[in-house]
Order: structure tokens, then sequence, then C-alpha cells
């Protein structure tokens, strides 16, 4: 039985022999090796999920509704198998339908949720990161989702899912001097609200003073 | 005609991001030690895109629900066999206990290939080396050393959509590993080899890399490289579906 060492002569080396190179693949048990990988669209889907979820939950900033909308997606994915051109842009292709699920949930006006505090997103974590100063996090949560969906969506990919500008305007099928000038309004944007937060904050009178 | 040298929002941005070139990145950077006051507003925006890593990045780590992985494995596909449903619910439950492991810290044994993986792309086993060039690739010499190799048939993945180049291909008796070049230098390792059957895949840092294994009834795959989860992600994706198409 001859199995796949490493090469004995140049001969016997694909990399080194000009000749035709003649595979016999052979399982451990010597038997031919037939392809009967499991499904790579179901491997790669799994593999998806919990940025997806993740991806959801920042976009919904409603754990359940993410959850029903990850739900909802997984079914379109599976229904739309064959509408995937390409496996590798499997995360770009969930995300589509995540977010187009997402938004005629909103525009039917069924619910948005209530407005969860990132903490509550996350209460079955343990961060990595050092734990975030609880009023500065909470701002900021509230002000991202006073965002546009448009603008959530775009901030989440290039800071979060970490795609670079042409992935993004493959993914969302626009150009990419329009994916440059919706992030700089999108970042504006949630500047402006962080800045009116800490306004509104400081404007609050000091309990302890006035009580 | 608007002045070269004026620096408009899209740049800013497009700096903060790292994706300006590099005669614009000079001409930003020249002004922010000029301008304190846009040196600040700079700054800010890159604490809110810290603070969206910060924040919403550990949520990938939550447990995935089974009935959603259920649902999948349950989906009918013709020709699914045993095999192939016994694999996927191995990945399946992968992904169920991997995070609550994690969280408990409950060890979860890594497997052997894991390590032989690692220790390949440190060079510590002896193996044969070859440097790989584009006119190589087009001879398909290495898809085939590789598919012998493994005895599977496989290809060599092409990374460039991610911007990764093939710079190696080591042969390790059953076993290879792919080295790529990333778009600043960096080092990404794909190894392959036979599959012990079983099927697994988890994504985790070892030895200050990120690593993520993906292994099915025939082959294993362990993919290294010191990148970000997301980058891995799609990484792996494009490398395993780049490996059994």
């Amino acid at each position: 039985m001859r199995r796949a060492e490493a090469f004995k002569t140049d001969e016997e080396n694909p990399l080194t022999s000009a000749g035709p190179v003649v595979h016999r693949h052979e399982s451990a048990s010597g038997r031919p090796a037939t392809v009967t990988r499991p499904s790579a669209f179901s491997h790669a889907l799994v593999m998806q999920l919990p940025a997806l979820r993740r991806y959801a939950m920042a976009l919904a900033g409603n754990a359940a509704l993410a959850d029903d909308l990850v739900q909802d997606c997984i079914e379109r994915a599976l229904g739309q198998e064959s509408q995937l051109r390409e496996l590798e842009r499997l995360g770009g292709w969930l995300r589509r339908i995540l977010y187009n699920l997402y938004i005629d949930e909103m525009r039917r006006g069924k619910r948005r949720g209530r407005e969860q505090d990132i903490t509550e997103l996350a209460d079955h974590l343990e961060l990595s990161a050092p734990a975030p100063d609880n009023s500065a996090t909470r701002e900021f949560n509230h002000a991202v989702n006073r965002l546009s969906a448009e603008h959530r969506q775009i901030l989440l990919l290039v800071s979060v899912e970490e795609l670079s500008y042409r992935e993004i305007a493959e993914e969302l099928e626009i150009p990419l001097g329009t994916v440059m000038s919706r992030l700089a309004r999108a970042r504006e944007r949630l500047r402006e609200l962080l800045q009116s937060n800490t306004a509104e904050i400081i404007s609050l009178p000091d309990r302890k003073k006035t009580s | 005609m608007s002045n070269p040298n004026t620096i408009s929002d899209e740049d800013l941005h497009a700096y903060i991001d790292g994706a300006l070139a590099e005669d614009r990145a000079l001409l930003v950077r020249k002004a922010l030690a000029a301008d304190p006051a846009l040196a600040e507003r700079v700054a800010l925006f890159e604490a809110d895109k810290a603070m969206f890593k910060t924040l919403y990045a550990p949520l990938a780590a939550s447990a995935v629900p089974a009935d959603w992985l259920a649902r999948i494995e349950r989906r009918p596909k013709p020709g699914t066999n045993w095999r192939q449903a016994c694999a996927i619910a191995a990945v399946l439950l992968v992904m169920v206990i991997g995070p609550l492991a994690w969280r408990y810290n409950i060890p979860v044994p890594a497997g052997d290939v894991v390590q032989v993986a690692l220790d390949a792309r440190e060079g510590s086993p002896t193996g044969e080396r070859h440097a790989v060039t584009n006119d190589d690739l087009k001879t398909d010499r290495y898809d085939a050393a590789l598919r012998q190799a493994v005895a599977s048939n496989v290809r060599i993945p092409d990374l460039s959509r991610m911007g990764y180049r093939v710079q190696g291909l080591h042969l390790y008796g059953k076993a290879a590993e792919i080295a790529y070049r990333g778009p600043q230098d960096q080092l990404f390792t794909l190894y392959v080899r036979r599959s012990d059957g079983s099927a697994r895949f988890d994504q985790f840092e070892r030895r200050g890399l990120r690593v993520c294994i993906w292994q099915d009834d025939q082959i294993s795959t362990v993919m290294a490289g010191n990148i970000s989860a997301a980058a891995m992600q799609r990484l792996a994706t494009l490398s395993y579906t780049g490996l059994t198409s």
C-alpha cells in the first residue's frame, strides 16, 4: 500500500518532477478516499453565527430582537443557499440578509424592543477588556442606539467587523466614495450625540447638594 | 479646482482606519502636528472607534443557542449521509461547549495537531521547504505536492482577495504548511494534514497568536497568525473553502 510519505526520489516528488503526477488518493484504511466532507456551507454557516449574533445585538440594541433576527436569518440563508455565489462571501451575505430583516422589522413598526444596556447584552460574558466606566459605556451605547440604522451599520462594519472600505463597498453594493462619506457623517453624528449626552449630564443639578 | 493639500473629512477618517495612501497620510500627520484642535478631534474619533471594539467585540464570545445549531444540522439536503451528519454534529457541539468551557475554565483538549502546527510554524520540525513564486503556482505542481502529502483532494487556497500571497510550501511527511504574507507583511500559516476522522472547529489564542482549527472527517487544518478574531474568521473561511473547492 502506497502512502503519501515524504518523497523518496525526485521522480516521486511533484515539486521536482516535470512529468504528469498520478495521484492515488487512499484513506488510512487503504480504501479510495472519497470526498464526502460535511457540507462546507453548514460548516461555514455555523462558524459565522457568533459574529452574526454580535452584529445583530449591536445593530438592534436588544438581545431578544437580535436573536429573532439571527434565527430568521438562518432560515432565510438555508432556503437561499443556491443564491450565494462564493462561500467566502458568506459573512457579508448573512449580514446583508440580517440587516434587511432588521429594516423590514422597523418598517413594519412591530417593535424596536427596549434599548438594553451594553452590560445586559453582555451579562453572561466575562469581558476580556478591563471593566469600562459604566456611565461612559452606557452613554456610548445610548448614543449608538440613537444613530440611524445605516450609520450604525457602517460603524459596526468598520470598527467591529474590521472590514476594509473596499469590502464594505462590495457588501453594501455602494461606491467606495459613498462608503467614505457615509462613514464620516456617521462618526460626526455619533460625536454630536455623545457631546449632547455629556451636555445633558452636566446640566443636571447635583442631587447631594440640592437635597 | 480643489487644493490637493486640503484635508477632507473623508481623508481624516481614512487616516484613522489606516486606509489612506502614504502620501496623503503624511499630509494628515503634518496637519495634526500643526493643529492641536484637529489632533484632538481625530483623537476623539479614534477613541470612539476603540470603544466600539471594546464594547461590542466580546459579544461574539457568547455561546450560540443549541436550537440554532440543531436547525442547521436538520437542514434537508440531498446526499447528506450519516458521516456528514456526525461531522456537523461534532462541530456544533464544539460551538456550544467551547464558549462555556472558556467561561468556566473547563480544559478543552486542543489536540496534538494544534501543537504540531505551531511547532511547524516556529520551524521546529525538519522537512522539505520550498519557496513559491507566482510562476510556480501556475503550474499546479504545488497543488499536486499538497495533495500527495495529505492524500486528499485539496489545493492551495488563494487568499489574495485579502491581500495575502503564498510565500512558501513546507512538506513534513504526511503534512504540509502553507505560509502566506499579508498586506503588512504579517505571517499567516495554514497547516494541513489528514484528519483523525472527527470534526472540530474552534478559535482561540495560543502562543500569542490567533489560532483556528477547522477539521472535517478527511483533513485537519490549523490556521495561525498575529491577527484579529474578525480577520481570522474571514481568512479561515477563505482558506477552508479554497482548500476544498
